[in-house]
């Protein structure tokens, strides 16, 4: 079995007004975890706590074999992190201020700036490194904020909902970026956007009230982007599957149909075939990602 | 601890900041320099040489130029505006993680911002000792009681500054922390005046700092200085490790 590069256990901290409370988690390299809840849930003070920027009243952290409530400092050089406010230089040039975050790592002078380039290249910043921060975009200055949690080659990634305040395509070119680093790596991200964590994650931790209440591993990512349809032909029926015409529909209960990556092409022939033939239309929605359906059963199972 | 160190030097060199505190001061200190050389010139000058007194430029203008309110005044000012940027103000930005989160030691951290900022002081006092050094040109000058008078204000100067960066660690607000660095200044330099307890007297900065002025270095006077600046350090590294691991 794979040594863990993260290992949590009964893992706590306790606020007059919240906290976390016995977080157990083991992550083996390769890894990516989407945690979610709802605001409050712990999910930030969670990752504090597994970042070692939050101190634990109790429990033990390994990272990478490093004991980090014993050497906060030893398991930071492994760990590398992100907050959805990146802390940036805006005087400095990009190239500078990653030079400065590997010199405050302790990267030797000769391996400095190999491991600049390395961060650059991984975070898409390659057209914009001698910029000065206070000119790049949010989107840039986030990919900054990446590249610096990057510079020390860190095995442990933990993001903190690092696309907030991010408009629709600077955050899909975010995410983009991450899904070449999970390679050999823990990645742990917090994340109110189900499709991109579909997209990302092999597993999904949902907070309520710092507890976790739930921690199951998703679905494909193909099931995110799925239709379901209702459908009766003029007699009142539920037409079979075949008649669709389409390769990827799964039949569910009570005449609903699951159609599979259903892009533009694939709906446009099917209301085409509705048409031509007359059915009726009683449901046409997009499928929830599998961590909005997690989210749901599990967050609302709580409150409701 | 360099790296925060370098950081912090560059940062006030390639930005407005240090400049207009350095421009600012220097412009405030050269009407105060003139003024007690035009001073010397109207009422002493022709005095002295009738009355062939062993006063001169270092009694009558050095010595009341270097430890006159006006340059402790800037001394204390320069020392909370470095102090209260460095932390406070890293702080409310959000910018002080990246060195919270980072492998480095907090004292590391704190030493590494107070040599920074040192720096940036020195070059400053530097530029202030070119006023009354700049009386060599025209007359013979006591050039060991103006490095000792110089090296006093220095002094002041880096205990200053590690009480800034102290105080700059209780409040994420520049001015609220600007205002501690100041009061706690403003005590120093007034507590133990006009009392006879050994205690508040010893803790007394200007009566510490009198000293230099005349040409004295002493032990007593240079400790008082370093105790004082390792005082303010270890503070700011005590608040610091508070706030590292919430």
């Amino acid at each position: 079995m794979a040594v863990p590069e993260l290992q949590a256990n009964d893992l706590a901290r306790r606020y007059t007004n919240g906290g976390v409370n016995g977080l157990e988690l083991q992550l083996e390299a390769g890894n990516v975890v989407g945690v979610a809840g709802p605001n409050g849930a712990g999910k930030s003070t969670a990752l504090g706590l597994l970042a070692t920027r939050v101190r634990a009243t109790r429990g033990s952290l390994h990272v990478a074999g490093i004991d980090a409530r014993q050497r906060p400092r030893a398991a930071r050089t492994r760990i590398g992190y992100l907050g959805h406010q990146p802390p940036l230089y805006d005087d400095m040039r990009v190239v500078d201020f990653l030079g400065h975050a590997a010199r405050l790592y302790g990267i030797a002078k000769a391996e400095r700036s190999a491991s600049v380039e390395r961060a650059v290249e991984r975070s898409g910043l390659a057209d914009r490194d001698e910029r000065r921060i206070r000119h790049l975009s949010a989107g840039y200055r986030r990919r900054v904020g990446l590249a610096q949690a990057l510079i020390h080659d860190p095995p442990v990634l933990i993001l903190d909902e690092p696309t907030t305040g991010l408009d629709a395509q600077a955050t899909r070119h975010f995410w983009a970026q991450l899904a070449p680093l999970a390679e050999g790596r823990v990645i742990i991200i917090a994340s109110h956007l189900f499709a991109e964590l579909d997209h990302l994650c092999h597993r999904l931790v949902i907070f309520d009230a710092g507890e976790v209440v739930s921690d199951d591993s998703l679905r494909p990512a193909d099931a995110a982007n799925g239709l379901l349809v209702r459908l009766r032909d003029a007699h009142g029926e539920t037409p079979p599957a075949e008649a669709l015409g389409l390769s990827s529909v799964e039949t569910l209960a009570a005449g609903r149909f699951r159609i599979r990556n259903a892009d533009d092409a694939s709906q446009r022939r099917l209301m085409a075939t509705i048409l031509e033939r007359g059915w009726s239309v009683d449901e046409w929605s997009r499928e929830r990602a599998a961590s909005e359906q997690l989210y749901r059963a599990a967050v609302e199972s709580v409150h409701c | 601890m360099l790296a925060i160190a370098r950081r912090e030097f560059i940062q006030l060199l390639v930005t407005p900041a240090g400049w207009l505190l350095a421009a600012g001061t220097q412009l405030a200190l050269a009407w105060w320099f003139l003024t007690l050389v035009e001073r010397y010139r109207s009422d002493y000058q022709d005095a002295l040489v009738r009355t062939q007194s062993q006063l001169g430029v270092g009694d009558l203008i050095i010595a009341p130029f270097l430890g006159g309110l006006p340059v402790l005044t800037m001394v204390l000012v320069t020392a909370a505006a470095l102090g209260v940027r460095s932390l406070a103000e890293e702080r409310r930005q959000g910018t002080i993680e990246l060195l919270l989160g980072s492998p480095q030691r907090t004292p590391s951290i704190v030493v590494g911002k107070y040599l920074g900022n040192l720096g940036i002081l020195s070059l400053i006092i530097g530029v202030w000792t070119l006023l009354p050094a700049s009386l060599m040109l025209f007359t013979g000058l006591d050039t060991g009681r103006l490095a000792a008078g110089v090296l006093g204000l220095w002094l002041v100067a880096a205990a200053l500054l590690a009480l800034a960066l102290f105080t700059a660690t209780l409040s994420r607000q520049a001015s609220v922390a600007s205002l501690l660095t100041f009061s706690l200044g403003l005590l120093l330099m007034l507590t133990g005046r006009s009392e006879d307890a050994v205690i508040t007297r010893w803790l007394n900065l200007t009566g510490h700092y009198r000293d230099f002025l005349q040409g004295i270095v002493g032990v007593n006077d240079v400790s008082y200085f370093v105790v004082l600046t390792l005082a303010g350090l270890a503070l700011g590294t005590w608040r610091l490790s508070a706030l590292r691991q919430v």
